[in-house]
């Protein structure tokens, strides 16, 4: 399989009518993505090395410890969870559609504003302008940008579902509109009660909560769903399992993903029924995760040999099952007796990780993998490299969720342990820190066989662009030469 | 459309990932699982029964979750360890008199009588040890509320000099969490019984005057048991 294809596309092959329209808007977004996705994992290695040897570039005051962390983290959701969730999104947006669609310009601009605004966003952060905001770090300068080009880019999806070709609407059509509303809705009411017309006092830390966890599970979740949704049923050949209860999953997911933040407030200084209220909507996600377990799992049962064969499914299929146990990790460690252990230790870091990277992520690669093929109008040219990003990105994130929740798990039992009496059993709490060094440690060996994988995923799409670039000027001088029209496989 | 055509690009699934299904019969094929007269396929017997199970378990967890926990959504109640607050006005008076009767008592009453109660012999009587706080509970608030003068014999000794009148001062639940904690005080000897808001109240209704009470005044009224 190393051998790369070089042989054309067969005539029959060209792209339709719709991959056509999306091709360039969505080349913008997928490749964007993937120059955030390595951008954030160089920050993603400052930073676990830093935390376990902070004399490490500490003498440049742009990679202090505090800028590369949230530098890090705005690539990770912005850059990369942004554009590929644009990319993926809006694309399977417009093929359920079933109509080329209008105005693909309105696209590339909303992708160029974006990608300025993240880019202007993280220099500010490097620079020393960010805010104390966790996961809005970015300036005031580049947070309005980053919204003027998510209201666009949403104005164009509900144009492009307003004005479909009549017919069925399929799940994954609702799930991408939900987060393409949700994503500004959640983004410019933070901005507002944050920086424009400040909340007082501890409202500040609610709305920053608030916003955090709809971030991933108002804007990041559904997106990922609704690839999973998507490509599924289209790889297999076979309808989703029950699809019938698919539209109670969605309306579930929104109605409880709403009120879950409040968890995270467990012995803060906060009305007790705040974190309650929180509790119970994060326990009801049952529902929708269970839904979702059943339509996804259970489509995938007896089909093994198609997920192993599909560079695309097993990526997905990894998604899915991480969807599951991280909404359930979510359930058990909203409990009161289990978040006062684990909050405020690594497992909130691990369980943020296990959303981003081991469910959103992999599920953005195998929709990579199914799109790349469909817009370039070519197959990939190397199936080990496909193997190597999987087995990599596989390896890699279970490595760090196990040192992170384990870690934390541990850290957590040492900080809160107390004796009879009443009193700290562990009062040297710079030892409760060096505890977790092995963990930290372990999390910068996940990094680097991420980076690995993250590599083969790159070198893999160069590959495949400078051949379609190739083959393309190969078409343009055999059509100058041949005094024939061009031919549509561009 | 090339999407009818499953075998698009001639090559193995391995690189380019061929569809199964074109978007249009994918649609469809979805939509009839709504339609009843198609619908019955496999599947659609486990979700429902797990729904239910679902959703019943949830409204009950929820509802007793949210009994127990939020504090009848009280804005004030931040405690998270779920003791729902004692939201009874007497039990919070208790609460407070128990809390505040030794820093009152320090606040108000160590400059003459000390803060180990004994008091300064020739100068201040003792509190410790003595049935003037003892017994009738309305003799000891008599005095807080209102002062006393005059030559008065304590555990031996006589004294001879003025008590301050508390009642413009402070309030009845203030003057019974003193009046408590020196009567009930085990470190002083004394266990005679607490003292309420109301009943400081009620003394206050009965004996209003301007004037200290004489020592003679007092022992007709509530002499000493």
């Amino acid at each position: 399989m190393n051998t790369p294809s070089t042989t054309k596309p067969p005539a029959a092959a060209q792209l339709s009518e719709i991959d056509k329209a999306m091709k360039w808007p969505a080349l913008l977004f997928l490749l964007s993505a993937v120059v955030w996705l390595l951008t954030g994992t160089v920050f993603a290695l400052l930073t676990a090395v830093k935390s376990t040897n902070p004399g490490f570039l500490a003498g440049c005051e742009w990679l202090t410890y505090g800028r590369v962390q949230a530098a890090y983290f705005n690539c990770l959701i912005y850059g990369w969870g942004g554009n590929a969730s644009f990319g993926v999104g809006l694309w399977i947006l417009a093929r359920l559609c079933r109509k080329p669609m209008p105005m693909p310009g309105m696209l590339l601009v909303g992708g160029v504003f974006w990608n300025a605004a993240v880019k202007i966003g993280v220099a500010g952060i490097i620079i020393g302008d960010m805010t104390s905001v966790e996961w809005l770090e970015m300036p005031t300068y580049a947070s309005s940008l980053l919204a003027f080009a998510s209201i666009l880019l949403a104005i164009w999806g509900t144009l492009a579902f307003r004005y479909r070709q009549p017919g069925p609407v399929f799940v994954s059509q609702l799930y991408i509109l939900g987060a393409l509303f949700w994503f500004p809705w959640i983004y410019v009411t933070a901005q507002i009660f944050l920086f424009v017309d400040p909340a007082r006092g501890v409202v500040q830390s609610l709305t920053n909560l608030w916003y955090a966890h709809n971030l991933l599970g108002l804007w990041l979740i559904p997106t990922g769903l609704s690839a999973a949704y998507y490509l599924i049923p289209k790889i297999l050949g076979r309808p989703i399992h029950s699809y019938y209860f698919a539209t109670l999953g969605f309306w579930s997911l929104a109605l409880f993903t709403g009120w879950g933040g409040m968890r995270h407030i467990v012995g803060g200084p906060a009305p007790a029924w705040m974190a309650t209220v929180g509790i119970v909507a994060s326990m009801a996600m049952v529902l929708p995760i269970v839904i979702l377990a059943v339509n996804h799992h259970l489509t995938i049962i007896g089909r093994f040999e198609k997920v192993a064969a599909s560079p695309a499914l097993r990526f997905v299929v990894f998604g899915t099952v991480s969807f599951t146990l991280a909404g359930l990790i979510g359930c058990v460690m909203s409990l009161r007796s289990v978040g006062e252990v684990s909050q405020f230790t690594l497992m909130g870091v691990g369980h943020v990780h296990h959303w981003i990277y081991a469910f959103f992520s992999m599920i953005m690669f195998g929709a990579i993998y199914f799109m790349m093929p469909r817009l370039l109008n070519r197959s990939w040219p190397s199936g080990k490299l496909i193997q190597g990003h999987f087995w990599c990105s596989a390896i890699g994130i279970t490595v760090m969720l196990v040192a992170l929740y384990a870690g934390g798990w541990i850290q957590g039992l040492q900080m809160t342990a107390i004796d009879a009496d009443g009193s700290l059993v562990n009062e040297d709490f710079l030892q409760i820190v060096r505890n977790t060094l092995p963990w930290l440690h372990a999390r910068t060996a996940s990094l680097l066989i991420l980076a690995i994988g993250q590599l083969a995923f790159t070198a893999n799409i160069l590959w495949m662009i400078f051949h379609a670039v190739l083959s393309w000027k190969e078409s343009l001088s055999s059509a100058k030469s041949s005094l024939l029209p061009e031919t549509a496989a561009s | 459309m090339s999407e009818t055509n499953p075998n698009d690009f001639n090559q193995p699934d391995e690189l380019v990932e061929n569809s199964r299904i074109p978007d249009d019969d994918l649609l469809e094929a979805h939509t009839k699982t709504f339609s009843k007269s198609e619908g019955n396929g496999q599947g659609n017997l486990v979700i429902p029964i797990l729904t239910t199970a679902i959703v019943t378990l949830i409204l009950v967890f929820g509802g007793n979750y949210i009994r127990k926990y939020s504090a009848d959504f009280n804005p004030w109640v931040y405690d998270e360890n779920g003791t729902p607050p004692n939201l009874d006005p007497v039990a919070e008076g208790e609460v407070v008199r128990s809390l505040d009767g030794e820093k009152l008592y320090k606040r108000n009453c160590v400059a003459c009588h000390q803060s180990d109660g004994k008091g300064l012999p020739g100068a201040f009587p003792p509190l410790v040890g003595s049935p003037w706080v003892r017994g009738d509970p309305e003799r000891m608030v008599a005095i807080v509320l209102n002062g006393l003068t005059g030559r008065i014999e304590v555990a031996g000794n006589t004294y001879n000099s003025i008590m301050t009148p508390f009642s413009a001062l402070l309030n009845d639940e203030e003057i019974a969490a003193i009046t408590t904690f020196i009567r009930s005080n085990p470190d002083w000897g004394n266990n005679a019984d607490r003292v309420s808001a109301e009943q400081v109240a009620a003394t206050r209704a009965s004996y209003e005057r301007s004037e200290a009470w004489k020592v003679e005044e007092i022992l007709e009224l509530f002499p000493l048991e």
